[in-house]
């Protein structure tokens, strides 16, 4: 039992993970800029600043033991981002509307987004409570 | 516009040039302000409560410390000693004695720190003030870290080791046991005043094994899924009215889904929970999903999911733990039975259901499943709401009944199984009860069959396990704990709030309130106390009766009936007539008047559709003493129910013929 780490470059891609994932699994996704190819850095600043608070939980032994699929999503560059059609604003499933958004698919109770994605302890509770 | 001037003229007039016009306010607003309705508002009052109001100030001269800067002194001291005057110096002495008393042997290790007392002498109206804030009589009364103890003798009962081990440093500046309306209302208040906060919560799941996520009763098995099913089963209505107003509703009949309404109430919950969760991470307070009991004075263990024990230490704690459905002591009462722990969680469609019991839950549970189509009936072993407004009650039945809600008197004796239930479906249970015979007069056993039994026959505090005993904390014969300002009448550092409080009205708001006022009040040295009279309530009956300060049968008790004089009407709401609702006929409100005041209002009560928004409102007009005559110069929204306050005029006399509604 452990946490099972996968990256997707887009909406598209994201929908093939969750596929491939199957069902009766706990899915967790964060919903992340994209990096530029040049800088390696990503164009959304509170996800910058999240990147590693979020990779210290759940490296940190309370989460990384947890049977659960982690899905790192990019969701794309500022503009593709910005658009209101874009799967992952208008999926019903997800209705995201600000990034970086922590969620587990199917549950619609749990949310983390911004700024309380710097709070380590908040990203333990999200992965540790039933 | 002259008019118009003298209007806004009179809103800038300074209310002490008010106090001292002459004593007839209808010629001295006439004179200036014309067309403007007679009189300005009355010179200012204070606010009528039922316990005598905070002495009123006098003698700004008198010596000591000012009164907010006294209670902010003994708050933050270790030991703290009120007194007013030399009188006091020899227990002040005696006080310090007991405390000497206490100190260890330098050598020993972990010696207790024996403080000086902090002596803060304050004017006799603040000693008047403080003993109205504290219900502490003794004097000099002393405070240790913070908490009011009482007086000399009242130390002397304090057992010796709880006196030595509250000196010592603790953990937490605050445990509250209880993650409910209060006791979350607390935490965040206490840890917004800076302080190191706990708060346990922990739901011992139902004999059928329901539980539910931090939040309480309210969040999980009360007040919010209770009212969304309430709105659930009103929509449902709202659908059949909106064809009369011209909307084409497709073929076929409108049929309710139990499974999505739950679901999507649930997912509110969760939401709820996980919302409280953040909540307390971002301000600071501890939760722990543990089951809280005192081992210790100053000291809790925290027992978890896993049994696993974590033991914890703090200077106060706050018991904020509620209650829980109550059953009856019959067969087969825990294995055939759900109550509104486990309602809001049903896996499949309540089915032909049995709601026993006269208490409100019973009735807004029954009133919303008859509104989904289910066939229920409410059995009741006499009156209908118990301690609420029989008059009222007595409406509330007669419109359930025209509703189609069925009624039967009795008390269930015991309770059969015919089918089990299952995951999708509920069971079958016959249930028995002694009814009279019409022809032969005796009493003989009915029963009849039914999917669901709800059994709704009270509340009561399940504090047994938390250790009360074991360190002394009085409680009643209810089991909630004793308080006095919220306070423990034996130990003086545990605090008690919400339901779990003797004394005060079972609801999340008083909860609240309490929770907030308690911690600024013990931690900030605040003067301010939670005012438990005229609180607005509504029951979210299928048509709502809202209220606010006392009952017929209560005003009459308190002033005698020939005092009382009480303005009634029915009324028709307007969206009601097109959709010909039979609940137009039984819409009805009165106000509850003393004769000898000025006719001041002291009881507000109305059967209506959405008789909580308007009761809310109205709350704050008995909070400032209003008068029938405020009412009537109260000028009413046109068209809505709540206008009819504005031009009561009837007056209920004994021996009056039922009133008949016009419509407007």
């Amino acid at each position: 039992m452990s946490l099972k780490h996968y990256t997707a470059q887009g909406y598209e891609a994201f929908q093939e993970t969750l596929k491939s994932i199957g069902k009766g699994h706990r899915v967790v996704a964060l919903f992340t800029g994209s990096k530029s190819l040049t800088t390696g850095e990503s164009w959304c600043p509170d996800c910058v600043v999240a990147e590693p608070v979020i990779d210290e939980v759940i490296k940190g032994a309370d989460v990384a033991g947890i049977d659960v699929h982690f899905v790192t999503v990019f969701v794309g560059n500022r503009e593709v981002w910005r658009d209101p059609s874009v799967g992952f604003r208008t999926d019903p499933a997800l209705k995201l509307t600000c990034i970086p958004t922590l969620l587990e698919i199917g549950n619609k109770a749990k949310r983390l987004t911004e700024g309380q994605l710097t709070n380590k302890h908040l990203i333990k509770d999200f992965f540790t409570e039933e | 516009m002259k008019s118009f001037t003298n209007l806004f003229g009179c809103f800038k007039r300074n209310p002490r040039q008010e106090a001292a016009a002459p004593a007839d306010q209808s010629t001295a607003g006439a004179s200036s302000m014309g067309a403007v309705a007679s009189g300005m508002p009355p010179p200012k009052r204070p606010a009528p409560t039922d316990s005598p109001g905070p002495p009123i100030e006098n003698n700004v001269d008198a010596p000591g410390t000012p009164l907010k800067d006294a209670l902010k002194q003994a708050n933050s001291a270790k030991v703290a000693v009120f007194f007013t005057g030399t009188e006091e110096e020899k227990q002040i002495h005696e006080i310090q004695a007991i405390l000497n008393a206490l100190k260890d042997d330098p050598n020993v290790e972990n010696p207790v720190e024996v403080p000086e007392i902090q002596k803060i002498q304050v004017s006799g109206f603040s000693k008047k003030a403080i003993q109205h804030l504290t219900l502490h009589n003794s004097w000099p009364l002393i405070y240790i870290k913070g908490n009011a103890v009482g007086g000399l003798k009242e130390l002397q009962t304090l057992k010796q080791d709880y006196l030595k081990e509250w000196l010592r440093d603790h953990t937490y500046d605050l445990i509250v046991i209880g993650g409910g309306s209060g006791g979350l209302a607390a935490a965040k208040e206490a840890a917004r005043l800076g302080k190191k906060v706990a708060c346990l919560d922990f739901v011992k799941p139902s004999p059928i094994g329901t539980t539910w996520g931090l939040g309480g009763t309210c969040v999980n098995v009360g007040c919010i899924p209770k009212k969304l099913m309430h709105q659930a089963s009103l929509l449902g209505h709202s659908i059949h009215d909106a064809q009369k107003f011209g909307w084409k509703l497709p073929e076929g009949k409108v049929e309710h889904k139990w499974g999505h309404l739950r679901d999507s109430v649930q997912d509110h919950i969760a939401s709820l929970n996980w919302g409280y969760r953040v909540q307390l991470r971002e301000k600071t307070v501890t939760y722990i999903n543990s089951y809280g009991e005192f081992t210790g004075p100053f000291e809790i263990s925290a027992t978890n999911k896993k049994k696993k024990v974590e033991k914890i230490t703090a200077d106060r704690f706050l018991i904020a733990t509620g209650l829980r459905p109550k059953y009856p002591d019959i067969p087969g009462v825990k294995e055939y039975t759900i109550t509104s722990d486990d309602l809001f969680q049903l896996p499949y469609p309540p089915g032909k259901t049995l709601c026993v019991g006269a208490s409100y839950v019973s009735l807004e549970c029954a009133g919303f499943l008859h509104g989904m189509g289910f066939d229920v009936t409410v059995i009741v072993r006499s009156i209908l709401l118990r301690g609420f407004d029989q008059d009222m009650a007595e409406r509330i039945r007669k419109h359930m009944i025209a509703y189609g809600m069925k009624f039967e008197a009795g008390v269930p004796t015991r309770i059969e199984q015919i089918e089990e239930k299952t995951d999708e479906k509920p069971g079958k249970y016959r249930v028995y009860w002694p009814k009279k015979n019409e022809e032969t007069g005796e009493m003989q056993d009915v029963s009849e069959e039914y999917n669901t039994i709800l059994m709704a026959i009270g509340r009561e505090a399940v504090t047994d396990d938390v250790g009360l005993t074991t360190i002394g904390v009085e409680r009643a014969k209810n089991k909630k704990v004793i308080g006095r300002r919220e306070q423990s009448t034996t130990i003086p550092w545990v605090y008690a709030i919400g339901d779990v409080l003797e004394g005060t009205p079972e609801l999340t708001p008083v909860a609240i309130q309490a929770g907030r006022v308690l911690m600024r009040r013990i931690f900030d040295g605040a003067n301010e106390l939670t005012e438990y009279d005229q609180i607005p309530t509504t029951v979210f009956t299928p048509l709502e009766y809202g209220c606010c300060g006392l009952s017929e049968e209560d005003a009459f008790m308190k002033y005698g009936k020939d005092n009382i004089i009480i303005y009634h009407n029915v009324f028709n709401p307007l969206e009601y007539t097109i959709s010909e609702r039979m609940d137009k006929d039984h819409c009805y409100l009165k106000l509850i008047c003393l004769r000898n005041e000025e006719e001041k209002v002291v009881g507000f009560h109305i059967l209506t559709p959405n008789a909580g928004e308007i009761t809310q409102g109205f709350g704050i007009a008995l909070k400032l003493a209003a008068k029938k005559a405020d009412f009537d110069r109260l000028i009413g929204i046109h068209p809505t129910v709540a206008e009819s306050f504005t031009t009561l005029t009837l007056e209920k006399k004994d021996g009056d013929e039922e009133l008949q509604a016009s419509g407007c």
